[in-house]
Protein backbone atom coordinates (compact mmCIF):
# COMPACT_ATOMS: atom_id res chain seq x y z
CA UNK A 1 0.00 0.00 0.00
CA UNK A 2 1.52 3.27 -0.70
CA UNK A 3 2.06 5.34 2.42
CA UNK A 4 0.33 8.54 3.34
CA UNK A 5 3.50 10.53 3.25
CA UNK A 6 4.07 9.40 -0.52
CA UNK A 7 0.30 10.09 -1.19
CA UNK A 8 0.92 13.62 0.01
CA UNK A 9 4.37 14.06 -1.74
CA UNK A 10 2.53 13.56 -5.11
CA UNK A 11 -0.44 15.57 -4.73
CA UNK A 12 1.90 18.33 -2.96
CA UNK A 13 3.48 21.10 -5.42
CA UNK A 14 5.55 18.99 -7.57
CA UNK A 15 6.87 18.16 -10.99
CA UNK A 16 6.31 15.08 -12.87
CA UNK A 17 7.48 12.61 -15.82
CA UNK A 18 6.25 9.79 -17.25
CA UNK A 19 8.37 7.51 -19.57
CA UNK A 20 7.47 5.33 -21.65
CA UNK A 21 9.41 2.47 -24.19
CA UNK A 22 8.46 1.50 -27.52
CA UNK A 23 8.71 -2.01 -29.33
CA UNK A 24 11.94 -1.33 -30.16
CA UNK A 25 13.17 -0.42 -26.78
CA UNK A 26 13.49 3.67 -28.07
CA UNK A 27 11.82 5.49 -24.96
CA UNK A 28 9.81 8.34 -24.60
CA UNK A 29 9.04 10.89 -21.52
CA UNK A 30 6.30 13.74 -21.55
CA UNK A 31 5.54 16.23 -18.58
CA UNK A 32 2.16 15.21 -16.78
CA UNK A 33 0.25 17.61 -14.77
CA UNK A 34 -1.81 16.41 -11.86
CA UNK A 35 -2.30 12.90 -10.27
CA UNK A 36 -4.71 11.19 -8.28
CA UNK A 37 -3.00 8.47 -6.23
CA UNK A 38 -5.51 5.77 -4.72
CA UNK A 39 -3.88 3.98 -1.57
CA UNK A 40 -5.93 1.69 -1.67
CA UNK A 41 -5.62 0.00 -4.79
CA UNK A 42 -1.77 1.27 -5.32
CA UNK A 43 -2.39 2.93 -8.17
CA UNK A 44 -2.21 6.73 -9.67
CA UNK A 45 -3.45 8.00 -12.14
CA UNK A 46 -1.76 11.05 -14.03
CA UNK A 47 -2.85 13.38 -16.13
CA UNK A 48 -0.76 13.52 -19.30
CA UNK A 49 -1.42 16.56 -21.57
CA UNK A 50 -3.05 15.56 -25.21
CA UNK A 51 -0.58 17.78 -26.78
CA UNK A 52 2.60 15.77 -25.97
CA UNK A 53 0.92 12.51 -25.40
CA UNK A 54 1.00 10.49 -28.43
CA UNK A 55 3.99 8.31 -28.06
CA UNK A 56 3.04 8.21 -24.17
CA UNK A 57 -0.35 6.56 -24.96
CA UNK A 58 1.21 4.32 -27.73
CA UNK A 59 3.82 2.43 -26.03
CA UNK A 60 1.48 2.54 -22.97
CA UNK A 61 -1.04 0.43 -25.48
CA UNK A 62 2.01 -1.37 -26.76
CA UNK A 63 3.57 -2.81 -23.64
CA UNK A 64 2.03 -1.20 -20.63
CA UNK A 65 5.40 -0.42 -18.61
CA UNK A 66 5.14 2.87 -17.14
CA UNK A 67 7.87 4.79 -15.05
CA UNK A 68 6.76 8.13 -13.27
CA UNK A 69 9.35 10.32 -11.95
CA UNK A 70 7.95 13.16 -9.13
CA UNK A 71 10.14 15.50 -8.19
CA UNK A 72 10.00 18.63 -5.44
CA UNK A 73 12.06 21.52 -7.04
CA UNK A 74 13.51 22.91 -4.16
CA UNK A 75 14.66 20.26 -1.67
CA UNK A 76 15.38 18.08 -4.48
CA UNK A 77 13.22 15.28 -2.97
CA UNK A 78 11.89 12.97 -5.43
CA UNK A 79 10.85 9.26 -6.24
CA UNK A 80 10.34 6.80 -9.23
CA UNK A 81 7.08 4.50 -9.73
CA UNK A 82 7.37 1.65 -11.77
CA UNK A 83 4.28 -0.39 -12.89
CA UNK A 84 1.96 -1.88 -15.26
CA UNK A 85 -0.95 0.43 -17.67
CA UNK A 86 -4.50 -0.30 -15.91
CA UNK A 87 -6.38 1.93 -18.35
CA UNK A 88 -5.94 5.28 -20.83
CA UNK A 89 -9.06 7.62 -20.94
CA UNK A 90 -9.65 11.80 -21.67
CA UNK A 91 -9.61 13.50 -18.31
CA UNK A 92 -12.89 14.54 -17.31
CA UNK A 93 -14.20 18.21 -16.24
CA UNK A 94 -13.45 17.27 -12.26
CA UNK A 95 -9.65 16.10 -13.87
CA UNK A 96 -9.40 19.32 -15.42
CA UNK A 97 -9.72 20.90 -12.24
CA UNK A 98 -7.67 18.66 -9.99
CA UNK A 99 -5.02 19.90 -12.99
CA UNK A 100 -5.79 23.65 -12.42
CA UNK A 101 -5.20 23.36 -8.70
CA UNK A 102 -1.94 21.59 -9.04
CA UNK A 103 -0.91 23.74 -11.26
CA UNK A 104 -2.13 26.63 -8.57
CA UNK A 105 0.07 25.08 -5.80
CA UNK A 106 3.37 24.94 -8.40
CA UNK A 107 3.28 28.35 -8.85
CA UNK A 108 2.62 29.08 -5.08
CA UNK A 109 5.67 26.81 -4.00
CA UNK A 110 8.46 27.86 -6.61
CA UNK A 111 8.01 31.72 -6.51
CA UNK A 112 11.27 32.33 -7.71
CA UNK A 113 9.61 31.89 -10.99
CA UNK A 114 6.93 34.01 -12.59
CA UNK A 115 3.47 32.83 -12.33
CA UNK A 116 3.07 33.30 -16.34
CA UNK A 117 5.35 31.13 -17.28
CA UNK A 118 3.14 28.08 -15.39
CA UNK A 119 0.08 29.53 -17.08
CA UNK A 120 1.42 29.44 -20.29
CA UNK A 121 1.29 25.39 -20.17
CA UNK A 122 -0.96 23.38 -22.04
CA UNK A 123 -2.62 21.53 -19.77
CA UNK A 124 -5.87 20.06 -21.73
CA UNK A 125 -7.35 18.22 -23.45
CA UNK A 126 -5.18 15.53 -21.50
CA UNK A 127 -5.16 11.54 -21.35
CA UNK A 128 -5.79 9.94 -17.51
CA UNK A 129 -3.44 7.50 -17.61
CA UNK A 130 -4.17 5.31 -14.44
CA UNK A 131 -1.18 2.51 -13.64
CA UNK A 132 -0.82 -0.24 -10.75
CA UNK A 133 2.43 0.93 -9.16
CA UNK A 134 4.87 -1.97 -8.36
CA UNK A 135 7.62 -1.00 -7.02
CA UNK A 136 8.50 2.84 -5.92
CA UNK A 137 12.35 3.86 -6.27
CA UNK A 138 14.12 7.10 -4.54
CA UNK A 139 15.15 9.33 -6.57
CA UNK A 140 16.68 12.39 -4.45
CA UNK A 141 20.26 13.53 -5.91
CA UNK A 142 23.08 11.59 -3.90
CA UNK A 143 24.62 8.02 -3.82
CA UNK A 144 20.96 6.78 -2.69
CA UNK A 145 19.11 7.40 -5.38
CA UNK A 146 17.68 4.36 -7.04
CA UNK A 147 17.04 2.63 -4.06
CA UNK A 148 14.58 0.42 -3.82
CA UNK A 149 12.04 1.87 -1.10
CA UNK A 150 10.54 -0.65 1.16
CA UNK A 151 7.06 0.99 1.24
CA UNK A 152 6.38 -0.94 5.12
CA UNK A 153 9.03 0.37 6.51
CA UNK A 154 8.68 4.19 5.08
CA UNK B 1 21.10 19.76 -35.81
CA UNK B 2 20.97 21.48 -32.93
CA UNK B 3 19.67 25.16 -33.26
CA UNK B 4 21.21 28.44 -31.48
CA UNK B 5 18.25 28.93 -29.99
CA UNK B 6 18.21 25.80 -27.83
CA UNK B 7 21.50 26.66 -26.36
CA UNK B 8 19.54 28.74 -23.05
CA UNK B 9 18.29 25.51 -22.22
CA UNK B 10 21.29 23.96 -22.17
CA UNK B 11 22.68 26.48 -18.99
CA UNK B 12 21.78 24.13 -16.30
CA UNK B 13 19.29 27.16 -14.43
CA UNK B 14 16.46 24.45 -14.41
CA UNK B 15 16.67 20.75 -14.60
CA UNK B 16 16.58 18.66 -17.56
CA UNK B 17 14.45 14.76 -17.56
CA UNK B 18 16.07 12.15 -19.84
CA UNK B 19 14.19 8.69 -19.90
CA UNK B 20 16.37 5.79 -20.78
CA UNK B 21 15.18 1.97 -20.92
CA UNK B 22 17.44 -1.22 -19.88
CA UNK B 23 17.69 -4.07 -22.09
CA UNK B 24 14.50 -6.06 -20.71
CA UNK B 25 12.37 -3.17 -21.23
CA UNK B 26 11.83 -1.50 -17.99
CA UNK B 27 11.86 2.54 -18.55
CA UNK B 28 13.47 4.88 -16.03
CA UNK B 29 12.92 8.84 -15.62
CA UNK B 30 15.09 11.06 -13.43
CA UNK B 31 16.15 14.80 -13.65
CA UNK B 32 19.65 16.17 -14.67
CA UNK B 33 21.79 19.21 -14.06
CA UNK B 34 22.26 20.13 -17.28
CA UNK B 35 22.81 19.06 -20.66
CA UNK B 36 25.69 20.44 -22.04
CA UNK B 37 26.56 21.26 -25.81
CA UNK B 38 29.38 19.67 -27.22
CA UNK B 39 28.93 20.23 -30.97
CA UNK B 40 26.00 20.97 -33.07
CA UNK B 41 25.40 16.94 -33.57
CA UNK B 42 26.43 16.32 -30.31
CA UNK B 43 25.63 17.00 -26.58
CA UNK B 44 27.42 15.42 -22.95
CA UNK B 45 25.41 14.04 -19.77
CA UNK B 46 27.41 13.83 -16.53
CA UNK B 47 28.15 10.82 -15.03
CA UNK B 48 28.22 10.88 -11.51
CA UNK B 49 27.10 7.92 -10.17
CA UNK B 50 26.46 4.16 -10.79
CA UNK B 51 23.06 4.45 -10.98
CA UNK B 52 20.09 3.20 -13.29
CA UNK B 53 20.42 5.46 -16.09
CA UNK B 54 24.33 4.66 -16.32
CA UNK B 55 23.76 1.53 -16.90
CA UNK B 56 20.75 1.76 -18.96
CA UNK B 57 22.32 2.94 -21.57
CA UNK B 58 25.39 1.30 -21.66
CA UNK B 59 22.80 -1.88 -22.78
CA UNK B 60 20.90 0.29 -24.61
CA UNK B 61 22.27 3.79 -26.05
CA UNK B 62 18.52 5.56 -26.84
CA UNK B 63 17.94 8.43 -24.87
CA UNK B 64 15.04 10.74 -24.97
CA UNK B 65 15.35 14.07 -23.28
CA UNK B 66 13.50 17.59 -22.71
CA UNK B 67 15.45 20.65 -21.83
CA UNK B 68 13.88 23.65 -20.88
CA UNK B 69 14.71 27.03 -21.08
CA UNK B 70 14.28 28.89 -17.02
CA UNK B 71 13.25 32.40 -18.92
CA UNK B 72 10.70 31.18 -21.18
CA UNK B 73 9.98 27.41 -20.34
CA UNK B 74 9.69 26.52 -23.66
CA UNK B 75 11.08 23.33 -23.76
CA UNK B 76 13.27 20.70 -26.38
CA UNK B 77 12.70 16.98 -26.92
CA UNK B 78 16.06 15.48 -28.14
CA UNK B 79 16.71 11.97 -29.31
CA UNK B 80 20.13 11.12 -28.21
CA UNK B 81 22.23 7.62 -28.39
CA UNK B 82 25.17 7.16 -26.08
CA UNK B 83 28.23 7.27 -28.30
CA UNK B 84 31.55 7.32 -25.87
CA UNK B 85 32.47 8.09 -22.28
CA UNK B 86 35.11 10.97 -21.08
CA UNK B 87 36.83 11.06 -18.20
CA UNK B 88 39.31 13.39 -18.47
CA UNK B 89 40.34 16.66 -20.84
CA UNK B 90 38.90 19.99 -21.78
CA UNK B 91 35.04 18.51 -21.74
CA UNK B 92 35.35 16.69 -18.48
CA UNK B 93 36.80 19.85 -16.93
CA UNK B 94 34.25 22.25 -18.31
CA UNK B 95 31.75 20.38 -16.86
CA UNK B 96 33.37 19.54 -13.40
CA UNK B 97 33.62 23.55 -13.28
CA UNK B 98 30.19 24.32 -14.15
CA UNK B 99 28.71 20.89 -12.43
CA UNK B 100 30.48 22.60 -8.80
CA UNK B 101 29.13 25.90 -9.73
CA UNK B 102 25.35 24.31 -10.23
CA UNK B 103 26.03 21.82 -7.01
CA UNK B 104 26.68 25.52 -5.09
CA UNK B 105 23.87 27.27 -6.70
CA UNK B 106 21.28 24.30 -5.32
CA UNK B 107 23.00 23.25 -2.22
CA UNK B 108 24.13 19.75 -3.44
CA UNK B 109 27.92 20.87 -2.97
CA UNK B 110 29.82 17.47 -2.02
CA UNK B 111 26.41 15.34 -3.12
CA UNK B 112 27.46 15.87 -6.94
CA UNK B 113 30.42 14.50 -8.11
CA UNK B 114 31.44 14.05 -12.35
CA UNK B 115 32.97 10.31 -12.83
CA UNK B 116 32.89 10.84 -16.64
CA UNK B 117 31.22 13.46 -19.27
CA UNK B 118 29.08 10.74 -21.48
CA UNK B 119 28.88 12.31 -25.00
CA UNK B 120 25.79 11.52 -26.68
CA UNK B 121 25.12 12.00 -30.47
CA UNK B 122 21.57 13.87 -31.65
CA UNK B 123 19.45 11.92 -33.36
CA UNK B 124 16.77 14.59 -33.65
CA UNK B 125 15.70 17.82 -32.24
CA UNK B 126 12.01 19.87 -31.86
CA UNK B 127 10.41 22.44 -29.85
CA UNK B 128 7.93 20.77 -27.59
CA UNK B 129 4.58 21.94 -28.24
CA UNK B 130 3.37 22.60 -24.57
CA UNK B 131 3.49 26.40 -24.77
CA UNK B 132 0.67 28.51 -25.89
Amino acid sequence: MIPERLVAFVHGPVVSFVGTRDARLRPSVSWVFGARVSAATDEITVFVPDIEAEPIKRNAEQNGLIALTVVESISHESYQFKGKLVGLRPSSDEERAVQDIHRSKVISHLTKFPKALFEGFRLYPSTALTFSVEHVFVQTPGPGAGKLLDLSAF
Amino acid sequence: MLPDEIRPAMQGVTPSTIVTCSLDGVPNVTDISQVWYVDKDHVALSHQFFNKTHRNVRENPYVQAILRDAKTFQEWYLELQYDHSEETGPLFDQMDMELEAIASLTGMSGVFKLRAADVYRVLSVRKSRSRQ
